[in-house]
């Protein structure tokens, strides 16, 4: 219906005028209202023919069920089918069907012969579900929609029966028994004639529909193109309007609405055109005022910039000063105008600066520059920037000389500081440093860095960390653990060896400061690092100096202890060799007597032992009393020589083949518990050297004690030699044994007094220490060489008799 | 809330108890008009002091305990539920009125009597003979279980006035449209009895079908089948049985025992005719007529 409107209306222009929108929007609102009208008329209609239709199956299934209620009550066939057939007269019913409550289908008459019996099969399980709801539900009526039929159910009810004999009297006491379905009717009417009377209908709205369309959109197009012509005028008033002509007026026709938005519109052209002219003349005047107050905003400003400032001409008159310069000129700011400047600031008779203003003049380009005027006895920056008119010529400039004398100064103080401080740096032999906290860059460092490191400046600079790779290996990680601390701010002091590219070792006393911003944040780390080898080195020597003087205190403890001790040892010691003497005597005498005895009486024992071993014994036990008796008395004075120091003899021409086989011979039995390859290696045609043989027989026992000492089995060799260094001028002893060996931090203790490997078996740590002090007093030396595992080797050097 | 109405309706029975007592309590089962006609009967032969209550009003009321309390001299039981309701009592003499077949229900009962609401089969019969003057056969269509004894009354006095008596047998009211196909051409009067399983509305209207179509007359026992289409029906008269027991009552309370007083049937009854059905089935009431009071 709508799409026919576009092609028969024949006004609608290109561009959607209002008067098309309003006939448009008619059009629309008539085509809705219309069609609207037509569907409420068509679905009402449809809805009370259908209606009438279910009305009057309703009826008819009640009659029906009325009609019935005998029939089915005694479920007699011709009666039964005498009620169905009475509803079949009826032109719409297409059959009846009469069926028992349990679903049995009674009877089921049908207008069309045979069709009764295929409806009964095909449709008896939905007839089930409506008895149900019938059952359930009695006494009202119910229809199912087809496509092509309606069918209206019923139910069949009979009165109650009598529940007492006294009611079968009275007709009134039944009124609360209840009613019972005893069956179900069906009829079905034909909906056929129903959709041919909606069809026409349906027919009918469309046709009424369009028949009201045509003259009613007529009617539409001839009210809008009335109420839009007023507009249209108004609208081409409007335009002249907008296009600025502000005397245009429409003529007014009528007296209605449109006529009297004509008139308003004439008298608000009226009122435009008005304010037009006065909104021209107030611009006027405002703009006037804006150009006055910016001229005296621009003035004050002017005179109130503490810069000097002229503006002048292309001949170097003044066309304006500012106050600050006139003030500083000395002249008035009136009384300028028109003079040059350049004798004002100068004196002189021509420019001198203004050279620059000349260029200006010729090329157009600002000067910019610093200038001492001495006639004002201050530094300025000064600007000359052109002022060109608007064909781009250049007519003048704009002089601007800025006071920086303070600024000069403050400048001058700072580089004569600076440089102070770079004399201070420079000169001192102390590192000054400064670095950021992580160290990743050298933000200062003095020259003497290059001195005490030995490295350049510049590659510290290249590599900061580099500085680490100098550190000695041992203080690397103390220096690592510093620089880890510096990250959390605090000051530190560290003293570390660096070894310089040449191999030499310094120390160094390094101390760090945080930097810290207002806001205490560390920003970065300065400090002084500062050569102290020196002081380490005297700082060593004063603890050696100091180890000594212990040394020396403890043997001065040590001698008066043993003279002690030689004291008391001696005492007994007499004794038992004066007793050893004895029992030697006396054994003499005994030992006929005992000889008799064992002659004439036969064996006997003596301390467990028979007679004859013991005559054997014995005198090698007393003989051995005896020397080791002596050896007491030789330690005793060996110790008493060792605490007298020097007190002993030296002056004997010792034989030292003769000394080294003493020893062997006295520790004969000692030598033969620890090794079974025991050797003297006696150098032949020794010379005799200088010494007290008993002291050095002493050293000799000494050396070969810890040599059989130190072997771990029998297996082991030791050797000891002698030989002599004639031209050198001395004899040497040589104990070379095969034992564990030492370490050489023991090697280098060895001849401290009490320092023993041995203090669990029984050592001393005199042995050795004594050993050293005799050899020392003969002015020989001692000599170990020492590997552990591969054994040790021992020289004693001493000096020959005849050099003496 | 039920029970608290209970509570507050006894104390008020109690109160009026104790205010005056009553001679006789009458517990009648049904409003309606029969029965109101006999109690109004009762009361115009018996002048002693009456209470009615209405057994639908009492619903839930123990009616033994309202006995005991109320303490009545006699007890007038209107219907079948009112005597089954009253039964139990078996200190105060029972009198019951408009209750069809008593026996089952007073079983013995040595202190209940009262006037039956049947009427005695003879006079049945004795309307058949002036509705024909030459009857032969009366079909009469029973229950055994309800009312067997009654048919073997019947066929008794039938025999003695001549009458052949047809009686079908039907155990529901589904065998009542075959038994009277099984009649049709053989009797000539269709006697209704008030058996509850014969009767019912639809067996109502199959017997006044059947009677049209045979031109058979029937004969009822209520006037309102004669309204609906029998040719007569012998009605009870509710006043006069309500007399009939009052005069009962009043000897019991003047000191009769009711052992000596067995219970009785109505001893009148109305004749009521349908002239309109008579005409269209050809049967003249010129015989009944004679008895019948003129409105």
């Amino acid at each position: 219906m709508v799409t026919p409107m576009r092609t028969i209306n024949p006004f609608i222009r290109p561009r959607k005028s209002f008067r098309t929108r309003i006939f448009l929007f008619l059009t629309l609102l008539i085509l809705i209202i219309s069609t609207a009208f037509t569907i409420i008329y068509v679905h009402h209609e449809t809805a009370d023919h259908k209606e009438q239709l279910i009305t009057q199956g309703d009826i008819l299934a009640r009659l029906l069920a009325y009609n019935s209620r005998l029939a089915v009550f005694a479920e007699h066939a011709d009666m039964l089918r005498e009620a169905a057939d009475g509803i079949l007269q009826n032109d719409q019913v297409l059959s009846a069907t009469i069926f028992s409550v349990d679903g049995k289908m009674l009877v089921d008459r049908s207008r069309r012969a045979g069709e009764g019996s295929a409806r009964e099969t095909a449709e008896l399980p939905a007839v089930a579900g409506i008895l149900a709801r019938i059952r359930e539900n009695s006494r009202k009526t119910f229809h199912v929609e087809k496509a092509d039929c309606v069918e209206c159910f019923a139910p069949v009810i009979a009165g109650p029966g009598y529940t007492s004999p006294e009611s079968l009297y009275f007709s009134d006491a039944q009124a609360e028994q209840k009613d019972q379905t005893i069956g179900v009717v069906r009829v079905v009417l034909d909906k056929r004639e129903l959709n041919a009377r909606l069809h026409t209908l349906l027919l009918t709205g469309l046709l009424m529909a369009t028949l009201f369309l045509v003259p009613a959109l007529f009617i539409a197009y001839i009210v809008t193109r009335g109420v839009t012509r007023p507009l249209s005028r108004l609208m081409a008033g409007a335009r002249t309007l907008e296009q600025g002509d502000l005397s245009g007026r429409i003529p007014v026709e009528t007296e209605d609405e449109l006529g009297m938005v004509s008139h308003a519109f004439n008298s608000m052209a009226e009122t435009l055109e008005r304010r037009e002219a006065e909104k021209r003349e107030l611009e006027e005047k405002l703009l006037q005022a804006q150009q006055m107050k910016a001229k005296e905003e621009w003035e004050r400003t002017f005179d109130t910039v503490p810069d000097l400032i002229a503006i002048l001409d292309e001949e170097h008159r003044i066309v304006r000063v500012n106050k600050t310069m006139a003030d500083r000129l000395g002249v008035n700011k009136e009384a300028a105008i028109g003079t040059r400047l350049y004798p004002l600031l100068h004196d002189g008779d021509c420019p001198r600066e203004f050279a620059h203003l000349s260029t200006l003049l010729a090329n157009g380009a600002t000067y910019f520059g610093e200038i001492y005027e001495e006639k004002l006895q201050s530094f300025f920056l000064v600007t000359v920037s052109p002022l060109l008119n608007s064909d781009g010529n250049v007519t003048g400039s704009v002089y601007v000389a800025r006071d920086i004398t303070g600024r000069k100064q403050a400048e001058d103080l700072l580089q004569k500081a600076e440089e102070r401080f770079r004399l201070i740096a420079e000169t001192i032999v102390e590192v000054i440093w400064m670095t950021d906290v992580d160290v990743t860059q050298i933000l200062y460092i003095s020259p003497a860095y290059a001195q005490v490191w030995g490295r350049s400046l510049e590659s510290l600079h290249e590599n900061p960390r580099s500085f680490i790779d100098a550190v000695h290996p041992e203080d690397r990680k103390l220096m690592l653990n510093v620089l880890e601390k510096q990250k959390t701010g605090e000051p530190y002091e560290l003293e570390y060896r660096i070894v310089r590219p040449d191999g030499s070792i310094r120390w160094i006393w390094d101390r760090g400061y945080p930097v810290r911003e207002e806001t205490g944040e560390v920003t970065c780390y300065t400090g002084v690092a500062q050569d102290i080898t020196v002081h380490k080195l005297a700082e060593e020597e004063k603890r050696a100096i100091q180890a000594k003087l212990v040394q020396t205190n403890k043997m001065t403890s040590l001698g008066l202890l043993v003279s002690g001790l030689a004291h008391e040892v001696n005492n007994p010691n007499n004794n038992i060799k004066l007793t050893a003497h004895l029992l030697t005597k006396s054994w003499k005498d005994i030992l006929p007597v005992l000889e008799k005895q064992y002659r004439e009486e036969g064996d006997f024992t003596i301390g467990g032992l028979p007679f004859p071993r013991m005559r054997e014994a014995l005198p090698q036990h007393i003989a051995s009393v005896r020397e080791n008796s002596r050896r007491i008395e030789g330690i005793i004075r060996n110790l008493r020589d060792f605490a007298r120091k020097g007190a002993a003899n030296m002056d004997f021409a010792a034989d030292a083949n003769m000394i080294v086989s003493v020893a062997a011979s006295l520790l004969n039995s000692q030598i033969k518990q620890h090794t079974r390859h025991f050797k003297l290696d006696l150098g032949e045609d020794m010379p005799a050297v200088r010494g007290n043989p008993q002291q050095l027989e002493q050293v000799v026992i000494n050396l070969i004690m810890n040599a059989i000492q130190a072997l771990p089995d029998k297996d082991r060799k030791v050797v000891v030699s002698t030989s002599a260094d004639r031209e050198g001028g001395f004899a040497v002893i040589t104990v070379d044994d095969e034992g564990t060996g030492m370490p050489a931090e023991v090697r280098e203790r060895v001849c401290e007094p009490f320092f023993s490997t041995k203090l669990d078996h029984g050592g001393t740590g005199l042995g050795l220490a004594i050993s050293n002090f005799i050899i020392k007093e003969h002015k020989g030396m001692l000599e170990f060489e020492s590997e552990p595992g591969k054994g040790t080797t021992v020289r004693v050097k001493l000096p020959l008799a005849q050099n003496a | 809330m039920k029970r608290l109405f209970l509570v507050i309706t006894a104390i008020i029975l109690l109160g009026s108890t104790a205010a005056r007592a009553h001679d006789v309590l009458i517990i009648q089962g049904l409003r309606v008009k029969p029965y109101d006609e006999a109690v109004r009967g009762f009361r115009s032969t018996c002048d002693a002091a009456t209470r009615r209550l209405y057994l639908p009003d009492m619903e839930g009321t123990d009616i033994t305990r309202l006995i005991r309390e109320e303490k009545p001299r006699l007890i007038l039981a209107v219907g079948a539920d009112a005597l089954k309701k009253v039964r139990p009592v078996r200190n105060v003499p029972i009198v019951y009125l408009m209750v069809v077949n008593p026996q089952p229900i007073v079983k013995g009962n040595r202190n209940i009597t009262g006037i039956a609401m049947n009427l005695p089969p003879e006079k049945f019969l004795d309307l058949v003979m002036r509705l024909s003057p030459r009857p032969k056969v009366v079909g009469i269509i029973y229950d055994p279980a309800k009312t067997g004894q009654l048919v073997k009354r019947a066929q008794q006095a039938a025999r003695a006035r001549g009458i052949e008596i047809m009686a079908r047998d039907v155990g529901s009211p589904k065998e009542v449209p075959e038994a009277l196909n099984g009649m049709k051409g053989v009797i000539d009067t269709l006697w209704m009895l008030p058996d509850t399983t014969v009767v019912t509305p639809e067996t109502v209207e199959l017997f006044l079908l059947a009677s049209q179509e045979n031109r058979v007359p029937v004969i009822a026992f209520a006037a309102k089948y004669v309204e609906m289409g029998a040719v007569a029906a012998l009605d009870i008269d509710g006043v006069d049985q309500g007399k009939q027991a009052g005069e009962m009552a009043a000897r019991i309370l003047d000191g009769t025992a009711v052992t000596d007083l067995p219970g009785a049937e109505a001893r009148s009854a109305t004749v009521k005719v349908n002239r309109n059905v008579a005409r269209k089935i050809g049967i003249s009431l010129d015989n009944i007529d004679r008895f019948i009071p003129k409105p």
